[in-house]
């Protein structure tokens, strides 16, 4: 299971932090690709696994820490954000990441995400979006559109879905972007940005459920329209599109929503990774509008939670302390 | 009533609560850890809640989460990261933390769970006393998922059992289950200020590192001669592993299906609750003597009736004892011997006789309830009529 320690000072490679056990999830799953994209971004932040914890709830996504070769705790459902908090209270040097499906952490873990974002605890989460519940074999999720078809919705779906990132933002996230799972050039660099991120950092990474919900995304991950279909952001550049990058993103006249227009017809926004409205209106947007994919919003605190907690306890703690004092920091009298 | 008989020494008033607080910090710092205090307001143990945010001069933490069920999973994530992680409630936050607390016997972390219990299913009487969550503490949770329980007396006895929370907690790798009760938690009685130690007296042991080109796997699972796995903190090189609810296989702690496993796994986990036995003191009778026609055996905080009453019967002449558990589950090792050794057993409880039937079931012995849930503690006289009864075909 344990990789020998190295010897020498020679970095480490995606492979180092792949365990021995037997990947367990379908095959063609989307998982395996984010797994990929994950082992290359440690590799490419020369993590020590020592220090290095993966956290999970239940679902397929959350076998995810047993094929990381780090700490790794595979908790109970919904609750992983939870057990995260209690880890970087407990020490706040660990580099905390945690991972869930939507059903995980929208529905049955709704509570716990939310709390973890406006805390704003140091967590790198890991949203793997597949509009689907898997391992329970395909019943409708909080992100399944409406008329989603399941064992448990033969006719359809009723409810509207939750949108993770407006959800987030709605809770005060500092941190939000969105990853395509067969993204290999794209997704290490979103998850080595939210790992440099100091506070609550949510990605959602769109993933294909090849056995109960295949193609629910390929609208706009299929190699022939992902040009027009996504758009990708960085900082400081321009939001511009499409197969012949002829297409950008300006605000509507009222400025309350982006709107798709061509290049000839003026200029676009300039992406503002610190600027909360814009990533408001980037998360919002559905096809036929280009899905957001990067960095959305990238604004830290000046100190993250548990930091914050360490800092309030630093300014109490007495190391001359003495418990037989305090039992006695009231009236006492002496029985003779 | 005459004269309070006290031992000599310095005393102070000590509600329940706060005798909980200083004794889960002295657990900590005779265990030599960071305490994570994880909770959710409930009534009545809030004030744990408020008594521990004021001891932060001390290596402790305090966070008041979002529900019952992150307070609890916040503390195992404490205690996973390596400090001893505590959560309290009462008991309708206590059902919600049942599937979290599983965990904690999955995984076996250390875990103290504090319970002031209070009457009734449900909402229930929020404000009002009761010892009705034995069975919840003992049997509450899916699967076979043995815990430690324990139970506090008095205000002044919660001091000493949350310190022992914590120690068999920390040395056995297990949660355990600490019950006191809206009563207790909130009168105040004189207290005997305890000595204190000024260094760890059972400090907590972790795995070692792993050095330079040591090789093989480390194994989570693998067990001392107490049933007890090993505690690896992350950070910790070298002994990076896995953990979680599915089923493990034994030494490794990789996942397991298979059957002579499971079997093996779920046999291990409760003979390590069991092996506690050998670590608890044995069961002594607070009144009257060792033998005899009737014992009394109580729990929690019908201590002071029953005290009262069999104090009141044996200056009167009759063959009654005080027999009070502080250790629940698993039971004194001696308590079967114990108990044979008597003509009647009469168990009083706060509850429609809870105790009483694990005895039975225990040992097979003819104890017999005394219950009452009014939502009030016993008075001294339905504790002495019932003695009475036993012993004099009713008086």
């Amino acid at each position: 299971m344990n990789a020998p320690l190295r010897t020498e000072q020679k970095k480490r490679l995606p492979r180092d932090y792949a365990t021995d056990q037997e990947v367990r999830w379908c095959p063609g799953c989307g998982d395996y690709a984010i797994l990929k994209a994950m082992q290359k971004a440690l590799a490419d932040l020369d993590a020590d696994p020592a220090n290095t914890v993966f956290v999970s709830g239940i679902g397929c996504a959350a076998r995810f820490p047993y094929y990381v070769e780090t700490y790794g705790f595979h908790t109970i459902h919904g609750r992983a954000p939870a057990f995260a908090i209690g880890i970087k209270i407990a020490n706040p040097e660990l580099d905390v990441w945690v991972v869930g499906g939507d059903g995980d952490m929208l529905s049955i873990g709704g509570n716990h995400l939310i709390h973890a974002i406006r805390r704003n605890v140091d967590l790198n989460i890991l949203l793997f979006n597949n509009e689907i519940y898997g391992l329970t074999k395909g019943q409708y999720s909080p992100t399944s559109r409406v008329g989603t078809k399941s064992p448990s919705t033969p006719r359809g779906s009723i409810d509207s879905p939750l949108h993770a990132l407006s959800l987030a933002l709605g809770a005060g996230a500092r941190f939000v972007a969105r990853g395509i799972d067969t993204q290999q050039k794209v997704l290490p660099d979103i998850l080595k940005a939210a790992h440099g991120h100091k506070g609550a950092a949510l990605v959602e990474i769109i993933q294909n459920c090849i056995v109960y919900n295949d193609n629910a995304f390929a609208g706009f991950t299929d190699r022939a329209n992902e040009a027009d279909a996504q758009i990708h952001l960085a900082h400081g550049e321009p939001l511009v599109f499409g197969s012949e990058r002829d297409r950008g993103l300006r605000l509507n006249g009222r400025g309350t929503a982006l709107e798709a227009f061509s290049l000839a017809d003026g200029d676009p926004v300039i992406h503002d990774v610190r600027d909360r409205h814009l990533a408001i209106l980037l998360a919002a947007m559905e096809p036929p509008l280009p899905v957001a994919v990067g960095v959305l919003f990238d604004d830290p605190a000046a100190v993250s939670y548990e930091r914050a907690v360490e800092m309030s306890d630093a300014s109490e703690r007495d190391e001359n302390a003495r418990l037989g004092d305090v039992l006695k920091r009231t009236a006492t009298w002496v029985m003779p | 009533m005459g004269r309070a008989d006290l031992p000599a020494g310095l005393y102070r008033t000590v509600t329940g609560h706060e005798a909980l607080a200083f004794g889960l910090l002295d657990g900590a710092f005779n265990t030599d850890l960071d305490l994570v205090f994880c909770s959710y307001p409930i009534t009545p143990a809030s004030n744990l809640l408020h008594d521990m945010a004021r001891l932060k001069s001390f290596r402790v933490k305090t966070f008041q989460a979002e529900d019952e069920i992150a307070a609890v999973c916040a503390a195992i994530g404490a205690s996973y990261a390596g400090s001893i992680g505590i959560t309290s409630s009462s008991g309708p936050g206590i059902a919600l933390k049942a599937e979290a607390i599983g965990l904690a016997v999955m995984t076996e972390l250390p875990l103290v769970i504090v319970n002031s219990q209070r009457a009734g299913p449900s909402t229930g009487m929020p404000t009002k006393t009761e010892q009705s969550d034995l069975y919840q503490a003992v049997l509450g949770r899916n699967g076979d998922s043995p815990i430690v329980v324990l139970a506090a007396a008095t205000p002044s006895d919660c001091y000493a059992m949350a310190r022992e929370a914590v120690r068999i907690a920390v040395h056995h790798m297990t949660p355990v289950m600490l019950l006191t009760d809206g009563f207790l938690a909130n009168a105040s009685e004189p207290w005997l200020v305890p000595p204190t130690e000024d260094t760890p007296a059972f400090p907590a042991r972790f795995a070692e590192p792993r050095k330079d080109g040591e090789s093989g796997h480390f194994q989570a699972y693998a067990r001392d001669d107490r049933g007890v796995r090993p505690w690896a903190r992350p950070g910790t090189p070298g002994l990076m592993h896995r953990i979680g609810g599915i089923e493990k296989q034994n030494l490794t702690g990789n996942i397991s299906y298979d059957p002579a496993n499971h079997q093996l796994m779920t046999d291990a986990r409760w003979n390590k609750v069991l092996a506690v036995a050998g670590d608890i003191p044995e069961q002594a009778v607070e009144l009257g003597e060792t033998s005899g026609r009737l014992a009394i055996v109580g729990w929690g905080s019908t201590y002071g009736p029953i005290s009262r009453a069999v104090t009141v019967r044996c200056e009167r002449g009759l063959s009654v004892s005080h027999i009070h558990l502080r250790h629940i589950w698993p039971l004194p090792r001696n308590l079967k011997e114990l108990l044979s050794g008597f003509d009647h057993i009469l168990v009083p409880e706060m509850n429609r006789g809870q105790l009483v039937n694990i005895l039975r079931s225990e040992y097979l012995i003819d104890a017999r309830p005394l219950t009452k849930v009014t939502g009030k503690p016993f008075h001294i006289d339905e504790i002495e009529r019932a003695i009475d009864s036993i012993l004099e075909g009713g008086a």
